[in-house]
């Protein structure tokens, strides 16, 4: 009998052995996954902002999307990741009430020159988390870009695009999209997809930054009239608007937390990042539905394909920051208003002598805005962490996380863009610009045997 | 210094970080931020010299279309 026992007890350990070697790999899998379904955001942000281009600075355009990913990788490795741990309780680098944060931590799970940030048979979350996040990184740089293309150096739009993701984004989510966060312990903020501490600071960083760069020539005249200044290619546009779609199953997917780990939150069930219970089922629902509120909305408002198209990135923009809580027509709803208020927004901004080419401040600023301060509105009373005592999500605590996402996005965007134009290092040449950037400085050429069948209007 | 950080001859025992470099982290670091920013420095010259090229070449455009 003993005997017996001692072998059930053998095999149920061996059995309990395999389970968890099989959770650990299928957490490590998850997050690996959503990398590749995440650069599908930006193949389709170089598509984008390729065919909103004229046809003479198509290249320059891409290389500067090929160039934000590039530079963000190794950035957020030298500090990114360490600001992302170092940093939510404040300036102070104190430890959270969690204990998963302050200088200390952050040195011990995000030091460059440490064993965790390599190959490492010990741990098999570290790199997969680092990958993930450097792609949200990623990302905001791929949100900037489209507002400033067709005048800006490509080497101080790296330099921002280093500024915005591997620091400005950085600090808001430490604050804002972490369990130790002082915006989420203290005011109850919730931001489920990162409405504000991705897409609001992205979008205004690049309202500070456009402020700087100034119109592209020819955009507006003289007498306060503007300009159409067409992309050369609608359909590359709506392709790459639709393949950012695709991408954006992979950013929400990465923004959940894969129970049964030692780094999970729960044993049984899936989490959001601030430990709360949610299901990829809820996911599912929310994101289709706000990505239909958004184009129908659009739609209405517009017809154009463009605006309906953004519309579908805006309404899961609007719905991002309570994906994990609203019932799915309620998110329809709101991403719908987003949906229609967006062209308005736009028109404002243009108004304003703002040249924003691809309408990025409106879509993840303004509508980042929205979606944060939705939750405030429609999902208030949710306990923001399963800590007891935990402060419950709140208009007032949206509210004054949609303040310092604001702060976070445009002053930076604005103070390294003016120091870059003090230093007449942020704007390319007149001449340069009338002639077209590929043709000054990109050794190919985009369309050597030409668009036979383009509008006339893509000569400018 | 650069090669693998254990000498046993047996993946036997080996349970954590085993990467090239181990011992020599920081300066692989440093090196790979330096050339981060040599490619900036680069770049900055290039586009610099483009622009620079792009004026000379519309104020001899300008230049002959006038004479």
């Amino acid at each position: 009998m003993e005997e017996q026992l001692a072998a059930m007890a053998a095999d149920l350990a061996a059995v309990q052995a395999a389970n968890a070697a099989g959770n650990t790999a299928f957490a490590e899998v998850y997050y690996y996954l959503t990398i590749p379904i995440m650069i599908l955001i930006h193949v389709g942000f170089l598509a984008y902002e390729m065919g909103q281009s004229r046809t003479k600075f198509v290249l320059v355009s891409g290389i500067k999307n090929i160039l934000a990913f590039a530079f963000l990788v190794p950035t957020f490795y030298y500090f990114g990741w360490f600001v992302y741990w170092a940093f939510p309780t404040g300036f102070d680098f104190a430890a959270g009430p969690n204990g998963i944060s302050g200088w200390d931590y952050a040195v011990a799970v995000a030091n460059p020159a440490g064993a965790v940030m390599g190959p490492n048979l010990a741990d098999s979350a570290t790199g997969v988390f680092w990958g993930a996040f450097t792609l949200f990184a990623a990302t905001t740089a791929s949100i900037m870009s489209g507002a400033v293309i067709e005048r800006i150096r490509i080497v101080a739009f790296v330099i921002l695009a280093i500024v915005l993701g591997a620091f400005a984004w950085v600090v808001a989510a430490a604050w804002g999209w972490h369990a130790d966060g002082w915006l989420v312990t203290k005011f109850g903020y919730h931001d489920f997809g990162a409405a504000g501490v991705v897409h609001m600071v992205a979008g205004f960083f690049a309202l500070g930054v456009l402020i700087n760069l100034g119109p592209r020539i020819g955009k507006f005249n003289s007498d306060k009239s503007i300009n159409v200044l067409a992309g050369h290619n609608m359909p590359l546009t709506l392709v790459g608007l639709m393949t950012i779609i695709v991408g954006f199953w992979g950013f929400l997917m990465a923004c959940l937390i894969v129970p049964g780990e030692a780094w999970s939150w729960s044993t049984n069930f899936f989490t959001n990042i601030y430990g709360t219970p949610m299901t990829l089922s809820a996911l599912t629902f929310n994101i289709l539905m706000a990505f239909a509120g958004g184009i129908i909305g659009a739609w209405y408002i517009t017809r154009d394909p463009f605006w309906m198209m953004s519309g579908a990135l805006g309404g899961i923009i609007s719905c991002a920051s309570g994906l994990d809580v609203y019932w799915p027509p309620m998110a329809f709803v709101i991403a719908m208003l987003g949906g229609m208020a967006m062209p308005y927004f736009a028109r404002v901004l243009e108004r304003m002598g703002i040249d924003d080419a691809v309408g990025a401040v409106t879509v993840h600023g303004i509508l980042g805005a929205w979606g944060v301060l939705a939750v405030g509105i429609f999902a208030a009373g949710y306990p923001s962490t399963t800590s007891e005592g935990a402060v419950l999500t709140s208009f007032v605590g949206q509210a004054i996380g949609c303040g310092v996402m604001f702060l976070l996005g445009f002053i930076p965007g604005y103070l390294c863009s003016l120091l870059l134009r003090i230093f007449g290092i942020l704007r390319v040449g007149k001449a340069a610009e009338e002639i077209g950037l590929d043709a000054v400085e990109v050794p190919s050429t985009a369309y050597p045997e030409g668009i036979p069948a383009s509008h006339p209007s893509v000569a400018n | 210094m650069f090669g693998a950080p254990f000498d046993t001859g047996s993946w036997e025992g080996v349970t954590e970080s085993y990467y090239a470099g181990a011992g020599g982290e920081l300066i692989w670091l440093i090196i790979s931020i330096v050339l981060c920013g040599v490619a900036l420095v680069a770049g900055q010259v290039h586009e610099g010299v483009a622009y620079k090229n792009a004026a000379r070449e519309t104020n001899k455009v300008d230049h002959n279309s006038n004479s």
